[in-house]
């Protein structure tokens, strides 16, 4: 059987990807989900070209923007009619089309020419983990997460928490003043960790 | 590509040829710069495949006297790719040697997915480690 044949068609295969934009930034995550689509991961790329792949984003529904974005940054469109100008805070859009957020941000990822409507066309959004099945079974492959997810104190079990590098403790004798309400005296209190431990039993 | 009056009338074919050949010789300079760049897009998908930073590659490619130009690398990437993977093990191997061993080197995509316990762990932070390096 000829090799050769089946590795130029693995080469010329378009694959399907899969990335979690779970607490990721959406305009980041979209321009290396750009990089899929457009096919910028292959040697073999030419921008006319058409080896880009396709890629299926879950968790849109979470995906997290920095610092007041939510609040402060507004999507305009206008219809070229009178009166056709509108704007829309991140927050409302994305309460209306949980995916709108992550579509715009790849969609202004993507190249400024006629070929960024087939590219979006191979880029598959979905606000939770649920993806039709038919979707699922292409999927062979996965995009690695722009941003580190930090973990949640539940998460540590108390082994960790104990062994978990002290980066700065108070000095033994720093008192802590707690300015107490009305008529009670005041809780001489202590930030050092040790102090506490003992103060404790 | 000639239209019109341009097809049949001297003057005005004659025209439209030395603006063409004007566009033909201002193009060999562009022509290099757009296949460079390119080049530089399919070496960075190359690079990305075998886990190591193009810039990084490039640079220590030319440290090294291995003048292969963008074009043959990028072709070799993509017709020879056991020839470039042994280039980048070379480049690996090679900044071992000199004693650059870059976190960038060996990580696809960087050190984006490292937890914050091992961040810690590496840069020593702890008390613990302290007290064994004083004794």
């Amino acid at each position: 059987m000829s090799r050769n044949r089946v590795i130029q068609w693995s080469t010329m295969a378009r694959t399907w990807w899969l990335f979690d934009s779970k607490y990721q930034c959406p305009f980041r995550s979209a321009e290396k989900i750009c990089m899929y689509l457009e096919g910028r991961h292959k040697p073999l790329y030419h921008p006319l070209s058409d080896v880009g792949d396709h890629v299926v984003v879950i968790n849109t529904k979470h995906v997290a923007m920095a610092e007041e974005l939510w609040r402060k940054h507004s999507f305009d469109y206008d219809t070229r009619f009178a009166g056709g100008k509108s704007r829309t805070t991140a927050w409302q859009l994305h309460d209306v089309d949980p995916t709108k957020v992550m579509h715009k941000a790849v969609y202004r990822a993507g190249p400024k020419n006629l070929l960024r409507p087939t590219l979006m066309r191979r880029l598959h959004l979905y606000p939770d983990e649920r993806v039709p099945s038919e979707v699922l079974e292409n999927v062979t492959d996965v995009i690695r997460q722009i941003m580190v997810v930090p973990r949640s104190l539940d998460s540590y079990t108390e082994e960790e928490l104990k062994n978990f590098p002290i980066l700065f403790d108070w000095p033994e004798d720093h008192i802590l003043y707690k300015r107490p309400p009305p008529g009670e005296p005041a809780e001489e209190l202590t930030g050092n960790t040790k102090q506490q431990a003992a103060k404790k039993k | 590509k000639f239209s019109g009056r341009g097809r049949n009338c001297y003057v005005i074919g004659v025209n439209r040829m030395l603006r063409a050949m004007r566009f033909s010789t201002k193009n060999y300079a562009l022509k290099s710069e757009t296949l460079d760049r390119l080049y530089e897009t399919r070496l960075a998908a190359a690079c990305l495949e075998h886990g190591m930073n193009k810039t990084y590659f490039l640079t220590s490619l030319a440290e090294n006297d291995i003048n292969l130009n963008r074009e043959t690398l990028s072709n070799l990437a993509i017709y020879e790719p056991r020839t470039f993977q042994s280039l980048v093990q070379f480049v690996k191997e090679r900044s071992e040697e000199v004693g650059l061993q870059s976190r960038v080197l060996g990580s696809v995509h960087g050190t984006e997915s490292r937890g914050i316990l091992d961040e810690v762990k590496k840069h020593r932070w702890s008390t613990k480690s302290r007290t064994d390096e004083v004794d």
